[in-house]
């Protein structure tokens, strides 16, 4: 039975570096005006700790963080560690309520694919887990030697999430996957195109403060997109809180997915009725 | 393109049935068992009653104590049985080639339903939405290409997850999985897999053919799976009509060896000659022995390909029994088992197939079975043992 009032929107990674572009971002995943807004946005953490005061933010926007590298790579040496720390603080004084914002929905981990599992990136995951508990925390693995029954038994354990993707499948990327170990689900789509990771890329990516997909600016179509209204449906079914993002690099791909997609869903659910009391959560962001 | 077998793996299905008819459990600890019986077990329970450390067949009054307010379901296995039967009924719905695999266990095969159902990972969506929609419960989903590897799959991804793998994804995912996920590991062999330092299935999977055998008669079946070598079918029979069986009581009772071979090629040729009837062959073989003093024992063997021929059969049945008889003890009652059945088709060759002369012989044997009755002809190692051969079992228990 779907469970009532899961919270579910749709959007994209909410920012583009053109310049000494305020918070928040309008060129970057913002639907056109006559559209309606995105119903949320992924923004890198760097650019949310660097708004000025005198940026407006509605509180009634729905905002997920991406964390940075810093969170995805074990402290090389003290000053990184530091840094690191700073962070943490900063992440949980973002959270409470005394921030005077909306907290965000989620704080998104992406961890490279170098990033495989080993002793020392276990127990670096494990650090980070502990030092942002308590916080709507999904993680990211590029690497498929992370998808086995103890890594995800782990994150049930501690109550994070383990972003599902959709991206290039390829020797050691991950399988196609759907669980749901915590009550936020957090789904991001990073294009099917054949773009890879590399350490050229990835610079850009920081550089540019966009998202650490193997690809961007890929347009879905209609089967991709429906295929998963299915998946989407049984998870949100298992969830509280349930995201989809899109990544998207320079163009307006990532928002013009969002929308689709988010249209499917309504027109889906105005199908099927009987599902109402689980998609009134987009129902209500949407309208 | 990815694999065909699906598994339908509704893990707890006895508690999610509850909680779907009673949302106020969600998130709670709770089990199912029969409050107020004597030794009343928990039947079944919640991930949260399992995280607070309670586990199927518990003692009840145990669970009790280690969970202050832990709540009580009273069994409803009416409820349970017409879950089992929706599910299977809506796999049915998607391909004929459904096998049950105990409760709220299923194996689909979706090879060649394409045309009808889309591609096999759309169809398996469909099959979720459709069992979440009529049942309430949100069963884990895994495609592969065979059924040891969705099974592990749905293992890992549980509750209610879903994972379809490539055949490039296959190997690697089972591999990284604690050696208890593999179908067939139980806690015997987990303890003692691990005093050999294999924790994951890929260290189960990386060990030779004498490393294999030194871990117990399974040990080179439970390598095979660990690779992922699994060719069995969907079998859509029901598990009563799985299996040929026969049973002969000795008079007097035995313990020699030539006369227990003797009695097993008797039995193998009348199952045989009942298997290739239908046109199958068989996989399996088991042997189960009741000795003079009550005690029983019994051994299966898992073949590597199908046997037809009565020699064959009575070959692995000899090779079980012989693993078997580990007592000094007279044998009063012989069983053998025929299962795992798959079509006895002529192998493919090259070039012209090579009949062999046994196969002939064989093929001539039935010939005559099948037109004088079984009875007709006896081997005469059969008849200077006084043995004589019975009619065919027509299939079944």
């Amino acid at each position: 039975m779907p469970a009532p009032g899961c919270d579910i929107r749709f959007g994209c990674v909410g920012w583009k570096n053109d310049g000494p572009r305020p918070f928040p971002p309008t060129a970057l995943g913002e639907p056109a005006a006559q559209e309606g807004p995105a119903e949320t946005v992924e923004v890198p953490y760097e650019k949310w700790l660097a708004r000025g005061e005198g940026d407006s933010w509605p509180e009634s926007r729905d905002l997920c963080v991406r964390l940075g590298r810093r969170f995805a790579r074990p402290a090389a040496g003290m000053g990184e560690a530091r840094a690191y720390a700073a962070d943490v603080a900063e992440c949980h004084r973002l959270a409470g309520a005394a921030a005077g914002r909306a907290s965000p929905a989620a704080y998104l981990l992406e961890f490279p694919p170098a990033f495989a599992y080993s002793l020392e990136t276990r127990r670096h995951l494990d650090r980070v887990l502990k030092d942002l508990s308590g916080l709507p925390l999904a993680v990211a693995f590029f690497d498929a030697s992370w998808y086995s029954s103890r890594v995800i038994e782990g994150l049930k354990a501690r109550g994070v999430c383990l972003c599902l993707m959709d991206a290039p499948r390829r020797l050691f990327s991950p399988p196609s996957i759907d669980v749901v170990t915590a009550p936020l689900v957090y789904v991001k789509f990073y294009g099917r195109a054949g773009a890879t990771f590399s350490e050229e890329a990835e610079a850009r990516d920081v550089e540019e403060n966009n998202t650490l997909g193997p690809s961007g600016d890929y347009e879905y179509d209609d089967a991709e997109l429906m295929a998963w209204l299915p998946r989407l449906e049984v998870l949100a079914a298992q969830a509280e809180t349930l995201r989809v993002i899109f990544a998207a690099r320079r163009g307006e791909a990532g928002a013009k997915n969002a929308r689709r997609l988010a249209g499917m869903w309504r027109e889906r659910s105005l199908r099927s009725p009987k599902d109402e009391a689980t998609r009134s959560g987009s129902l209500r962001a949407g309208s | 393109m990815g694999g065909t077998i699906l598994h339908v793996n509704a893990v707890g299905l006895m508690a999610a049935i509850e909680e779907n008819l009673d949302r106020g459990l969600r998130a709670r600890p709770f089990v199912v068992a029969r409050e107020g019986a004597v030794r009343a077990v928990v039947i079944d329970l919640s991930p949260e009653a399992h995280r607070e450390g309670v586990r199927r067949g518990m003692l009840l009054s145990l669970a009790l104590r280690r969970v202050p307010g832990l709540v009580v379901k009273q069994p409803r296995p009416e409820l349970y049985r017409a879950a089992d039967e929706t599910m299977w009924r809506v796999g049915m719905s998607f391909s004929p080639l459904v096998e049950r695999a105990g409760r709220g266990h299923l194996f689909i095969d979706l090879a060649g339903t394409s045309r009808i159902n889309g591609p096999p990972e759309d169809a398996t969506q469909k099959i979720r939405v459709r069992i979440m929609d009529e049942t309430g419960i949100t069963p884990s989903f895994a495609l592969a290409s065979s059924k040891t590897v969705s099974k592990v799959a749905t293992r890992v991804f549980r509750p209610g997850g879903f994972v379809a793998l490539l055949p490039h994804e296959e190997g690697s995912l089972v591999r990284l999985q604690p050696v208890e996920l593999l179908p067939g590991v139980g806690p015997v062999l987990r303890d003692r897999l691990s005093l050999l330092d294999i924790e994951d299935i890929g260290g189960l999977a990386d060990l030779g053919g004498f490393e294999a055998r030194a871990i117990g008669p399974r040990g080179p079946d439970l390598v095979a799976r660990a690779r992922g070598i699994d060719d069995s079918p969907v079998n859509p029979e029901p598990p009563e009509r799985r299996c040929l069986r026969d049973a002969i009581v000795l008079e007097p009772d035995t313990a020699e060896a030539e006369t227990l071979r003797l009695q097993l090629a008797r039995l193998s040729a009348t199952l045989g000659f009942a298997a290739r009837r239908e046109n199958l062959g068989v996989r399996k073989v088991a042997v189960s022995l009741d000795y003079s003093d009550g005690r029983s024992a019994s051994f299966s063997l898992r073949l590597a390909r199908l046997l037809t021929r009565d020699d064959e059969i009575a070959a692995a049945a000899w090779t079980a029994a012989q693993r078997t008889m580990g007592r000094r003890v007279r044998v009063r009652r012989l069983v053998v088992e025929l299962s795992e059945f798959g079509a006895a088709g002529p192998e493919l060759d090259l070039f012209e197939p090579v009949v062999s002369k046994s196969a002939r012989l064989q093929s001539a044997l039935d010939k005559v079975h099948g037109k004088y009755g079984f009875p007709a002809l006896t081997p005469c190692a059969f008849l200077s043992a006084g043995l004589a051969l019975s009619s065919a079992p027509g299939g079944g228990g």
